[in-house]
């Protein structure tokens, strides 16, 4: 736009910080908190997986070259805890959306005199994951289970351990959901609460059955939520280490022995530093790789929208 | 398209009355405009005439037809909604084809139906858009579009331009009416703005609290207001009101208050003396004279310049604004004594205790 006048001076400006510096001025402290619990563990890990690390005899570490990432590709368990990991991840992604969303429409839903069930519940996302497994370890067990005394309501005298090596799995991702769905509820209900009740009426008017209306009037908004809540869900599923370990301890046998738990292993009990943090390395490529899938095949299509 | 009749409809939500024995009757292939303040019940009305709410009793019928129990759908109703509400994911022309997903029409006749509503209210290169992309009037004429391709029995409006800017509004109106006439449908618009009511509506009913307080033509509800929130609803600059008694002497009826004694003739003339009455005068039909003469004394208190005409804002004997449309370019001093004239015959008398238009021996 060409202004008429433009041979008045430009007015004086003070120096001032730009954008740019005032964010580098004020990220500093951080960007150094980050550089040390992050990137100083991260490139110590790095530096330990090109070695052989012994305690015994005298604390030693060996250049071993790419030997220890080779291994891993030829451990078994790294293949078996990989499996378990992912079995868990996406059992956990699909169980938390599924009731988070569940649990949103509920709480739309609530008659007047209920909506203080809205905050209420939030309580279990609450708990710390290491309470929670300690809590669905009571919960699932033989003896002292839900799943027994379920059983003794409907007359039977059989117990049912819920910790079973079949379906261990499926038990933990239940858990990890009920932990985590009432986060996603409470998201999905603040974007639902912004579409104008009027679109519902315009629904009735177009004589759209109760899938379509879910389809074309509550869900559009939810949309990128669920695909952000999908990328957490997968990462903290794939790192869950305290909420497996205070729960089963990746028993039975190793039924529940995912990656993070066989690293903990490796690492902690076996004390093989070297090894572990190679493996460690795959467990961090597999998070990264996931996300990236996630965002590829479906972020950015939301993105778009 | 359909004659629309509601019966006695009365709608209460949790002992509150929405809507109050109402009685209403749209013509075929006429645009009728429900007008009034928020909370009135003229959306609730216009909920029950497309059947996404029911009435507590009563009766609607569409060609003489029942249709009280009837779906939206069955009753063949399209409505526009505030803001032009569209489905936000889907395009322009999904969001039209929705309302033709249940007809039971083939393939083909949809797609030509939705040309030619498209063509009808010029969307056609619009189609592919989503709402975001489009303007708000853009939006407004694929919701529009998208009511009439369902080609239905009664066009419902819920102050569909209320979220536009004014200039937009105007515009808008007009090519609202123009297609009204053009398809012939039968078509109900709520609003609150009485401009939009008076410029657009065959008839215009009026609600309050529920009720419905008159229903007329434009020139008939500003003309003869029948009840005092009509007469102080409906016009801009609103309508003058002047409260005093009328009394009867020498065979003539007169209007007395402290400041003023005033002959009443025309319609009035014949009315029975009653102790409290208010005289509404339009603007209008006021004229401003020097002080000293026997008629309304007024003072200054603002001037209005709108260019072609003068509105000098005054307050009157009792306290009351009284205001008085004059000639461009008028200039009195704030503060400064006028009077004003006025032809009685042009006013109109209600009765404050029924807020209702007084009784003659005439028409009324």
């Amino acid at each position: 736009m060409a202004h008429p006048d433009n041979s008045a001076p430009a007015p004086h400006r003070r120096t001032e910080v730009s954008n740019l510096s005032f964010a580098l001025i004020i990220s500093i402290p951080v960007l150094v908190f980050l550089l040390i619990v992050v990137a100083y563990p991260l490139a110590y890990a790095f530096y330990l997986s090109f070695n052989e690390i012994r305690f015994f005899g005298g604390y030693s570490a060996d250049w071993v070259g790419l030997t220890n990432y080779a291994n891993v590709l030829y451990d078994p368990s790294f293949w078996s805890s990989l499996g378990r990991t992912l079995r868990f991840t996406v059992e956990t992604v699909i169980l938390t959306l599924a009731i988070g969303l569940g649990l949103a429409l509920i709480l739309k839903h609530l008659p007047p005199g209920w909506r203080w069930l809205r905050a209420l519940i939030i309580l279990p996302w609450a708990v710390s994951p290491y309470g929670a497994g300690i809590f669905f370890a009571y919960l699932g067990r033989g003896q002292t289970g839900i799943g027994t005394s379920v059983a003794a309501a409907l007359g039977s005298d059989q117990t049912f351990n819920l910790i079973s090596a079949n379906f261990v799995m499926e038990y933990l991702a239940l858990g990890a959901a009920w932990n985590m769905a009432p986060l996603v509820a409470f998201f999905l209900l603040a974007n639902m609460l912004t579409t104008p009740p009027r679109l519902y009426d315009l629904a009735k008017i177009d004589q759209m059955s109760h899938f379509e209306t879910f389809w074309h009037v509550t869900l559009p908004p939810l949309r990128f939520t669920i695909f952000v809540f999908s990328c957490i869900t997968t990462v903290l599923a794939m790192k869950t280490f305290d909420y497996i370990f205070t729960e089963t301890q990746g028993g039975p046998g190793s039924a529940s022995a995912v990656l993070t738990y066989t690293l903990y292993k490796i690492s902690f009990v076996n004390l093989d530093l070297g090894y572990g943090a190679a493996m460690s390395f795959f467990l961090l490529a597999v998070i990264l790789g996931s996300t990236g899938i996630l965002y590829f095949i479906w972020g950015r299509k939301e993105e778009r929208q | 398209m359909a004659r629309i009749e509601l019966r006695n409809i009365v709608r209460t939500f949790g002992g509150q009355h929405a809507v109050q024995n109402l009685d209403m009757t749209i013509e075929d292939g006429e645009l009728l405009v429900l007008l009034g303040p928020s909370g009135c019940g003229k959306s609730t009305t216009m909920n029950m005439i497309a059947g996404l709410d029911s009435p507590t009793s009563g009766q609607i019928l569409f060609d003489g037809v029942d249709v009280t129990q009837r779906s939206p759908h069955e009753r063949n109703i399209a409505m526009v909604f505030q803001s032009s509400l569209l489905y936000p994911h889907l395009s322009a022309r999904d969001n039209i084809y929705m309302s033709l997903k249940r007809s039971g029409l083939s393939k083909q006749q949809i797609e030509a139906r939705i040309a030619h509503a498209a063509e009808t209210v010029d969307v056609t290169r619009l189609l592919d858009k989503r709402p975001s992309q489009l303007s708000g009037g853009e939006r407004q004429r694929v919701a529009t579009a998208k009511a009439i391709v369902r080609e239905p029995a009664g066009f419902l409006l819920d102050e569909p331009l209320s979220a536009l800017d004014a200039a937009l509004r105007l515009s808008l109106r007009a090519e609202l009416v123009n297609l009204q006439k053009r398809i012939r449908t039968t078509m109900i618009f709520v609003t609150h703005d009485q401009i939009e009511a008076m410029t657009m509506g065959d008839r215009i009913g009026v609600m309050r609290q529920g009720r419905l307080e008159q229903i007329g033509t434009p020139t008939d509800i500003y003309n003869r207001p029948e009840t005092l929130f009509v007469a102080g609803f409906v016009g801009t600059p609103p309508m003058n009101f002047l409260k005093g008694s009328l009394e009867q002497t020498d065979g003539k009826l007169w209007l007395v208050n402290p400041s003023i004694r005033m002959e009443i003739k025309g319609e009035f003339a014949s009315a029975k003396p009653m102790k409290n009455v208010v005289l509404g005068i339009r603007p209008h039909l006021m004229r401003l004279s020097e002080a000293g003469s026997s008629a309304l004394p007024l003072t200054v208190y603002a001037i209005e310049q709108l260019g072609n005409e003068a509105i000098v804002i005054c307050d009157g004997p009792a306290g009351e604004k009284i205001r008085v449309v004059t000639q461009a370019g008028f200039t009195a001093p704030i503060g400064a004594r006028l009077d004003a004239n006025f032809d009685s015959a042009a006013a109109r008398l209600y009765d404050p205790a029924t807020e209702r238009v007084v009784a003659t021996d005439g028409a009324n």
